[in-house]
């Protein structure tokens, strides 16, 4: 009760009005007292003075009888209790009561106004409060100046009381009637604007808890309740497009505008529902541009950005309205196609898809190639649930990708066996990485002119748990994905290096020692710092070492890369281009890369010399080389043939089988022995 | 902050309505206490020549004189009035000393009690008769079937002796004049003055206070003629008081002449003192009345 505003201004006006109230009674109370008290004391000195006027002759005269009777006339007079006249030895000469008479007044009270009047002291009457109800008043019986005796009066004056009491009562009554119509005023006043504030309440609650759906009086006028009624309902349109602008944002992406998962796996649901009805499937596709990152590192996150736009535009424009196309985060997309009766459809859409795609984009001033993967997964066949659906359309996503990007993939449930295997084998690398799993082998690198050796490549196996060697082609990969190759490719440098110190010291001749270098550990930050303390640590020179990097990697960002792959350089490191021919690499950037070696890519070797094609493309890269003065080198070569050919055209650095496979420790010390220059 | 809003208002309306209840409360009323009169008390009464207030101006000093002057006593100044009951006051012994005129000295000797003092001088105590100065009076023949205003019939000096002096000189008042009894001097003298009567009798001691308090009205008025003077009044205390008193009083007075205090005391009383007297020195006062008496006067 005592909470509610109105119940308190009630009371407080109450409250207020009471003491407002009370003080005027207490005022009119105070000041009816004073004016009783005057009249009372004005009374009884008239009364006083009809004695003295009319007591004096008597007096003189020891008119008694005379005396008596203006006494009991005079006392019949209301409001006297007491008259005496006494003379001015003191004796009372008339009283009333008559007991009195003839007597003497021996109270200390008494006796002190009579001397007092007696002295000639008091010139006045002389008054006397015994109490509220008794009023003393002695006037002198005068002779010019001398003193003949007094008249006293005791006045009851319970009158006064009686007026006040009275009063009191009537103007308290008023008060009290003041008090509860200006109570009850105050309550009529408030109860329409509490009512108002109340509803206010209830649908500041209803938003509290959610509801906007809520029911507002109408605030007419300018006054602060209707002001503060019109800025509710503003706040209410405001917090409803607000929560709308959130609810959107929350269900959209903000870059390309395209709604998100949540809404996806919403969507699938109602989708799985009507599927349920119609007896058609529903598919997802599950879409990532190949190369992003690419473009990404190569143009910048602008030109990303501007081109993820791009791409969400061409879908919108490529697949039907009712599809719903999904920004899943990155470069992935879903589109969730619904009422499907002829799966043919779905390759069709994912083919054109591709197709539009591929036409060359034209973002932020810049010619873009893109392509993408796709993978798609069919309710009810392949999945019951949403999140299954998405996880099995990524995964035949993945195998798309594995299959040579730029193209679709239907799923298939191998496909989540194979996600399975991914899974164990990522945790089998951390295993080995922490049992130190990962051994090294030894592929020689031989002058094809001399046969004698001048490098070993160092290559990674791993084992699992079981002891089973894991293909690298399998893993590395992998570990790339997962970021793992760094600490892989570490602790493989470090047992390659430990071991080349070691043939060194034990006086074989090596030749230079390659070793693959990933883009992520060139990218670490604290590689060159690794490197140079890992030199340190091993005892390694570095013109013992070649660090090899992909051209293609390189060519992702080479404005990023060159400055890094210097650095190297600075070491005394020398540096090898790994697959060369298989990236895009312009001849302005060829020129710039701090490289020592071209390694020629096995792709070009395989069919050698046959092949006219690939021979003029292993030639001309050998001319290009010696042009910039660079050393090739051939790896893959199998035949004599190819070797044969290789030597002719001026590549006298062959790799491969036709000298060696890769060899573990011990089998490639023995072949060093046997080949060393 | 509200709740302790409330609490100070709560406090506030607490004081109030106890200052209300204190309004309210009773109290003992009060009652003087009385016991009674212890000392020695004596009753004076002058004869009322002059009226009650003047009286009582003119004597109430001198018995306060004598109250300081003897231990224990009290004097109370009671007057009269008229002379009729100042008679009859007399009669009853009702006073314990009274100044009578001659002529009610005569009668208290009757009623117990004697004469100790009498005041002086003797030659106050006459009769006058004054008129208007415009009446144009000389002759006591003038006054026949006029009218006359006295005090009371018993006043000696101003109504018996003039009475007698307008007998002896051709004119009976009770006869041939109307008398008219206005019970006090100054009534009469106002009575010729405002041609009531055309002619008033008064003595000197009451003339002279009225000259005093009425000096113009005064200078319209004379004096016709002037009786023969009396034994002036005398100074009787009842035979009941005890002697010693009496004795005291009357040296008191007898010796009050001799000072200056005493003089200031006697001088609104218009004469030059007292003298001790006794009963004996009031014989021509007698004789005056049986002359009276026989002249058939009323």
């Amino acid at each position: 009760m005592i909470n509610s505003i109105s119940a308190r201004l009630i009371i407080g006006v109450i409250i207020t009005l009471s003491l407002l109230m009370g003080l005027m009674v207490l005022d009119v109370l105070n000041k009816q007292h004073k004016l009783l008290t005057q009249q009372a004391t004005q009374q009884a000195v008239a009364v006083s003075k009809v004695v003295t006027n009319n007591a004096l002759i008597p007096l003189l005269n020891n008119d008694l009888n005379s005396l008596r009777e203006l006494v009991q006339n005079t006392a019949s007079l209301s409001d006297v209790d007491m008259l005496f006249v006494i003379d001015n030895h003191g004796q009372v000469k008339a009283a009333i009561p008559e007991v009195y008479f003839g007597q003497q007044l021996n109270d200390e009270i008494s006796q002190r106004w009579q001397s007092q009047l007696f002295n000639g002291s008091e010139q006045q009457p002389i008054q006397y409060w015994h109490n509220e109800a008794q009023l003393d008043t002695i006037v002198p019986i005068r002779i010019d100046q001398s003193v003949v005796g007094y008249a006293r009066v005791l006045s009851n004056t319970a009158f006064i009381q009686q007026e006040s009491a009275r009063l009191l009562h009537n103007i308290g009554l008023y008060a009290l009637i003041a008090v509860l119509v200006g109570g009850l005023i105050t309550w009529l006043l408030l109860r329409g604007m509490v009512s108002q504030l109340s509803q206010l309440a209830t649908a500041a609650q209803a938003i509290t808890q959610g509801s906007l759906q809520v029911k507002l009086p109408k605030f007419n006028g300018h006054d602060e309740i209707a002001t503060l009624g019109k800025a509710f309902e503003l706040m209410i349109q405001s917090l409803k497009a607000q929560i709308k602008e959130l609810s959107y944002q929350a269900s959209h992406d903000s870059l390309t505008q395209l709604p998100n998962r949540a809404i996806l796996v919403d969507r699938l649901h109602q989708a799985f529902e009507r599927s349920q009805q119609t007896k058609h499937h529903v598919a997802i596709m599950f879409i990532d541009l190949d190369h992003f990152k690419e473009v990404n590192d190569s143009y910048g996150h602008e030109t990303g950005d501007a081109l993820l736009i791009e791409v969400a535009a061409i879908f919108k424009k490529t697949l039907r309205p009712i599809d719903t196309i999904v920004r899943m985060g990155g470069d992935e997309f879903c589109v969730l196609v619904e009422d499907i009766d002829n799966l043919d459809l779905m390759s069709d859409i994912a083919n054109t898809l591709n197709e539009q795609l591929k036409k060359p984009l034209l973002v932020n001033d810049k010619t873009v190639f893109i392509s993408c993967s796709i993978g798609i997964s069919l309710y009810p066949d392949d999945a019951l649930t949403p999140e299954t659906l998405l996880r099995n359309a990524d995964s035949a996503m993945y195998r798309a990708k594995e299959l040579g990007r730029n193209g679709y993939q239907f799923y298939t449930s191998e496909m989540t066996q194979r996600a399975l295997e991914r899974v164990h084998l990522e945790s089998e690398i951390r295993i080995a990485l922490v049992n130190q799993a990962f051994t090294v082998v030894y592929q020689p690198k031989m002058n094809g002119f001399t046969h004698r050796l001048i490098g070993l490549e160092a290559l990674v196996r791993m084992q699992d748990q079981q002891g089973h060697t894991i293909p690298p082609n399998r893993f590395i990969p992998l570990a790339i994905e997962t970021g793992l190759i760094v600490q892989v490719d570490r602790q493989v440098m470090r047992k390659a290096m430990l071991q080349l110190v070691s043939w060194r010291r034990k006086g074989l001749n090596t030749g230079v020692l390659s070793m693959n270098l990933a883009l992520k550990q060139l990218q670490q930050p604290d590689f060159i710092p690794f490197l140079q303390s890992l030199l340190e640590e091993t005892g390694t020179q570095p013109e013992w070492i070649e660090l090899e990097v992909t051209e293609s990697e390189v060519m992702t960002n080479p404005d990023v890369i060159i400055p890094l792959l210097e650095a190297i350089r600075e070491l005394g490191i020398a540096l090898s281009i790994d697959d060369f021919g298989t990236g895009y690499s312009s001849l302005a950037y060829l020129k710039r890369l701090p490289i020592t070696t071209l390694k020629i890519d096995r792709s070009f070797i395989k069919d050698l010399p046959e092949d006219h094609e690939d021979a003029a493309i292993v030639s001309a890269i050998i001319g290009l080389a010696e042009s910039f003065a660079i050393d090739t080198i051939a790896e893959g070569v199998e035949t004599e043939a190819q070797k044969d050919f290789l030597v002719a055209a001026g590549c006298h650095a062959i790799q491969g089988y036709f000298y060696s496979q890769p060899l573990i420790v011990e089998q490639a010390e023995a072949y060093i022995r046997h080949y060393q220059a | 902050m509200f709740k302790q809003w409330l609490k100070w208002a709560a406090i506030g309306w607490i004081i109030l309505s106890l200052q209300g209840c204190e309004q309210g409360s009773a109290q003992q009323p009060y009652q003087p206490t009385a016991a009674p009169h212890h000392k020695e008390h004596y009753i004076v009464g002058i004869h009322p020549y002059l009226n009650s207030q003047k009286l009582y101006s003119a004597y109430a000093p001198i018995l306060t004189y004598l109250e300081q002057q003897i231990p224990n006593v009290e004097f109370s100044l009671e007057t009269s009035s008229d002379y009729a009951s100042y008679e009859q006051k007399l009669r009853r012994g009702q006073f314990h000393f009274a100044l009578p005129n001659p002529y009610q000295t005569i009668e208290s000797l009757s009623s117990g009690y004697r004469v100790t003092a009498r005041m002086a001088p003797d030659s106050v105590f006459k009769g006058l008769i004054i008129a208007r100065k415009d009446s144009q009076i000389k002759q006591h023949e003038q006054l026949k079937q006029r009218s006359i205003a006295f005090t009371a019939k018993t006043a000696l000096a101003a109504t018996m002796m003039p009475k007698y002096y307008l007998y002896m000189n051709g004119v009976n008042v009770d006869k041939e004049m109307q008398p008219r009894y206005v019970t006090s001097q100054f009534s009469a003298i106002m009575n010729v003055y405002n041609k009531d009567t055309f002619v008033a009798a008064t003595w000197p001691v009451a003339y002279k206070a009225w000259q005093r308090e009425f000096p113009e009205a005064a200078n319209e008025l004379e004096t016709l003629w002037e009786t023969p003077s009396l034994v002036n009044n005398a100074w009787i205390a009842r035979k009941d008081v005890p002697t010693s008193v009496t004795d005291s009083v009357t040296a008191l007075l007898v010796n009050l002449s001799d000072t200056d205090q005493g003089k200031a005391l006697l001088a609104p009383t218009s004469s030059d003192g007292f003298i001790a007297a006794s009963d004996a020195d009031y014989q021509p006062v007698r004789e005056f009345l049986n002359a009276y008496q026989s002249s058939g006067l009323e």
